[in-house]
């Protein structure tokens, strides 16, 4: 009781005022002295919620590009006062964006770069800065070279680390699965991936 | 009973050499894999004094046919159902390895595995745990130090009872998830006719299928009901692009490494205290491939290294063609007095002793430079200096490996010939190969010397740098030529591992070196030693003919084919017979014009100048630095590539090439009226 006080920023009466409403609807078994657990209603509620604020996170920080905590905090805020019709068509419009964005639909590129958002940008490797990090999102090379490239590790959600280019330029020194790989430019451009400090998480289904 | 017969498999970088190595000891054979540049070695074990073969597979990250290394592993691994695999991982890098692991229990293959490197693990802080590995991938699991011999000897202890009951080949099931199960299934319905063919269950075929396997996809091609399997692909693609948001081949290989990576989860322990990678290995590649030294540096390496092999090589072997001439002498002697007649004397000294002189003389360079080049590749060095130098090589089409066999050729075309085997492409090891002729070696100079010195007086400098130019030019536009033509096909990777450096091991350093040597003695040296005989016996019959006269069939040969370089300006037969004699070795083109104009009594400086004008004498040394290049090189050639075919089409298209510019620069400076006498 005082632990879930403390991690809420919030007094214990409110905490308690507060379980009391849920065991009243019957979310939460809560004996007295005894920890409080969902009931199986409570933990599907729970689960809704959180697939929504997951969903809500998702959309402003991975499609929109704002940064993490911010857009975690306006996910947080809309997410009470979304109705389930509401909700539904923006969890339809995120998986719409998303699935653009994956394919790297003409428009979804166009719309990436209105959005004026250069940091979480997916882009090919070879853009990546030296020394960054990002993770895979797709490979777009073709034929033998597609497929040596995914057996390698450059498979969605590694995370890859762009070393540093060759003194000429090219070609390229990555980090892949505790190995260090050496990439033509053009080959490393058919690799997207998404910069870690953009806020990007591994997204694999 | 038939030899038993282990397939040694790995990724590279892992060892796989030191265990081969170790496991047979010196019973090996160096060779080719059938058809292409791709080094095969096979050796021979004794267990319990059963003779075992042991094949050692081309090092691989992955079986499929992505690649031609992949191509020859899977293809043995298929046809040839070895009774073992043993595969070579990275202890301190097992996910990586475990890719190729898990790929082969997929297959069914009987494997066991070499849990190598393992103090280089330890002092990295990961601990592995074997019995729980050799548990979930139903293969036993040894750890082993193969440079130091460590686990061999219970690597040996346990590999017969692998060898003799079977151990469970039952095949890996990958979890592929419910995405992509049901879609494996139904297009496993359809592969019944289509496994055979690739010598797989119709599971792993639908597996291969989705993965996009070359072969598999290839194989379609001859299979009754191919348009099902294209429809069901087809639809399986959109059905998982819709599902995931990404095809169906991706989908699949991110789930094998899902696999993998979870496996490698649960067997690996890591101390987080210690980690990661040496940081003097850091620390060295911060310099050697730093923005500004990086490129010096390895410039500076490779000019070290050719000069060092020049500089020890020369004098080794000047003195072991002493020794052979001076043998010679001592024979020719022994056989005056023994009154034996003087053909059977010039046959043996001229014959037999230059003969075998012309092969040994070239050991000392090649045992150098391969002792030098598995330095750099043992360092791991030789893959920052690819790093470095691909952007410069790929404007040629080339690898960036592909630069010190190049350098090498300035030297000696025949040591650098066999240098190429440090590019693991055979695409990019053949055009390498093809335009390494074109390279002016040093035995080409003393033709440049004498003809330069003797038309072009203060000029001679800037003719011979011409001519050292016109190869390179010549070697670049070969190098577009045939890239875009004869391997065009083939796309160019780069797609290389930077392993982390280590202190070379003189035993590694060595053997290579010896391995090499001799291979050049075993695979050139007959050659060699009897094309030498041959062109002997050309220049001394018929019976009582002057040596290398008119009357010689070397002679008659040489009146006959004069006329093919009159447009060229020296049509000639002495011409003629001193380019013959040239195929011996290309300085060899000097003593044989000394002989052949013998007869008129003067020095060559004089005589050369009635039979030659200065625009001619240039279209000859182009002649001499483009056409066939020795004996020797031919040699080396097909030991390389294993293939009369390709060494046919190298000496047709060399001469070709050669005579065409030899008779473009006569006839275009003589329309355009420059350097006639």
């Amino acid at each position: 009781m005082t632990s879930l006080a403390e991690n809420l920023g919030v007094t214990k009466g409110t905490v308690v005022s507060a379980l009391k409403r849920l065991v009243g609807e019957g979310l939460l078994d809560h004996e007295r002295y005894g920890t409080p657990s969902l009931t199986e209603a409570g933990r599907e509620r729970a689960l809704s919620i959180y697939r929504r604020h997951e969903h809500l996170t998702f959309l402003f920080t991975g499609l929109l590009g704002i940064p993490r905590p911010k857009g975690e905090e306006i996910a947080c805020t809309i997410e009470h006062d979304l109705d389930e019709e509401s909700e539904g068509r923006l969890l339809l419009l995120t998986d719409f964006l998303a699935q653009g964005f994956r394919d790297g639909a003409d428009w979804a590129v166009a719309l990436r770069r209105r959005l004026g958002d250069v940091a979480a940008l997916p882009r090919p490797l070879a853009m990546l800065e030296p020394g960054k990090e990002g993770f895979v999102m797709r490979v777009t090379a073709e034929g033998p070279l597609r497929k040596k490239l995914l057996e390698l590790g450059f498979v969605p959600g590694k995370k890859v680390l762009f070393r540093k280019p060759s003194p000429l330029g090219d070609p390229l020194e990555l980090e892949l699965l505790g190995t260090r790989l050496s990439l033509r430019r053009s080959e490393a451009a058919t690799v997207w991936v998404c910069p870690t400090e953009g806020g990007c998480s591994p997204c694999v289904p | 009973m038939a030899t038993k017969v282990i397939a040694l498999a790995g990724n590279p970088n892992t060892g796989k050499t030191s265990l081969f190595n170790a496991l047979t000891g010196s019973r090996q054979k160096v060779g080719n894999w059938p058809g292409v540049t791709v080094e095969r070695k096979e050796g021979r074990l004794s267990l319990d004094g059963r003779e075992v073969s042991v094949v050692d597979l081309p090092g691989i990250y992955s079986v499929g046919a992505s690649s031609v290394d992949e191509q020859i592993a899977s293809d043995y691994l298929l046809a040839e159902r070895p009774d073992l695999v043993l595969v070579v991982v990275d202890a301190s890098n097992l996910e990586r390895s475990l890719y190729l692991v898990v790929q082969l229990r997929e297959m069914g293959l009987p494997l066991a595995l070499a849990l190598n490197m393992e103090d280089v693990a330890s002092a990295q802080g990961v601990r592995i745990d074997a019995a729980a590995l050799e548990e979930r991938l139903g293969a036993a699991v040894v750890p082993t130090v193969a440079c130091r011999g460590k686990g061999v000897a219970e690597l040996r202890r346990r590999l017969p009872s692998l060898l003799g009951d079977l151990p469970s080949s039952e095949p890996l099931s990958v979890p592929y998830g419910p995405h992509l199960s049901p879609s494996l299934k139904r297009l496993s319905d359809l592969t019944a006719e289509l496994a055979p063919l690739l010598g797989v269950s119709p599971e792993l075929a639908a597996i291969r299928l989705a993965e996009g396997d070359g072969e598999a996809l290839a194989a379609l091609e001859r299979v009754k009901n191919r348009w099902m399997i294209d429809r069901r692909l087809a639809d399986e693609r959109e059905r998982v692009e819709g599902l995931l948001g990404y095809d169906l081949q991706t989908a699949l290989i991110e789930r094998r490494w899902a696999f993998v990576s979870a496996l490698a989860a649960q067997v690996v322990r890591r101390d987080l205290l210690l980690g990661g990678r040496p940081a003097l290995s850091d620390r060295i590649d911060r310099i050697v491939t730093h923005r500004l030294l990086g490129l010096p540096l390895f410039l500076a390496v490779s000019w070290g290294l050719f000069r060092a092999t020049f500089f020890l090589g020369d004098p080794i072997a000047g003195r072991l063609v002493g020794a052979f001439v001076r043998f010679g002498r001592f024979l020719e002697a022994l056989l005056e007095r023994g009154s034996a007649p003087e053909l059977l004397s010039r046959f043996v000294t001229d014959g037999l002793i230059s003969g075998v002189g012309a092969v040994v003389v070239f050991f000392p360079h090649i045992f150098l430079l391969f002792a030098f080049i598995a330095l750099l590749e043992d360092s791991g060095y030789m893959a920052r200096g690819a790093f470095v130098m691909d952007r410069i090589m790929r404007m040629l089409g080339l690898h960036g490996k592909s630069f010190m066999p190049l350098l090498m050729g300035f030297g000696c075309n025949v040591p650098s010939i066999m240098a190429t085997r440090i590019l693991e492409r055979p695409r990019d090891r053949m055009i390498t190969l093809l335009i390494l002729p074109f390279v002016s070696c040093s035995a080409r100079l003393p033709i440049f010397l004498l003809f330069a010195g003797t038309f072009f007086g203060a000029r001679a400098g800037t003719v011979i740098f011409s001519l050292y130019l016109l190869g390179l030019v010549v070697a670049v536009v070969a190098a577009k030529v045939l890239g875009g033509t004869l391997f065009a096909g083939e796309s160019s990777q780069f797609v290389m591992e930077l392993p982390p450096y280590h202190r070379p091991r003189p035993a590694v350093v060595l053997r290579g070196a010896w391995e090499r040597g001799s291979l050049f003695l075993r695979k050139a040296g007959s050659f060699i030693f009897l094309s030498v005989l041959a062109v002997w016996f050309l220049a001394s019959f018929p019976p009582g003919v002057e040596y290398a006269s008119a009357e010689s069939w070397i002679g008659r040969i040489g009146r006959s084919t004069a006329g093919l370089f009159a447009p060229a300006g020296f049509g000639f037969w002495q011409a003629s017979v001193a380019l013959l004699f040239g195929f011996l070795a290309k300085e060899v083109v000097v003593g044989a014009l000394g002989t052949l104009f013998a007869a008129e009594g003067v020095g060559l400086a004089q005589v050369l100048p009635r039979y030659f004008s200065p625009l001619s004498a240039y279209a000859f040394m182009v002649m001499a630095l483009l056409y066939v290049p020795c004996a020797a090189v031919v040699a080396a050639f097909r030991g390389e590539t294993n293939s009369w075919k390709w060494t046919f089409f190298m000496i047709l298209y060399t001469s070709f090439v050669a005579w065409t510019l030899a008779v473009a620069v006569y006839q275009i400076g003589r329309l355009s009226g420059i350097g006639f006498p």
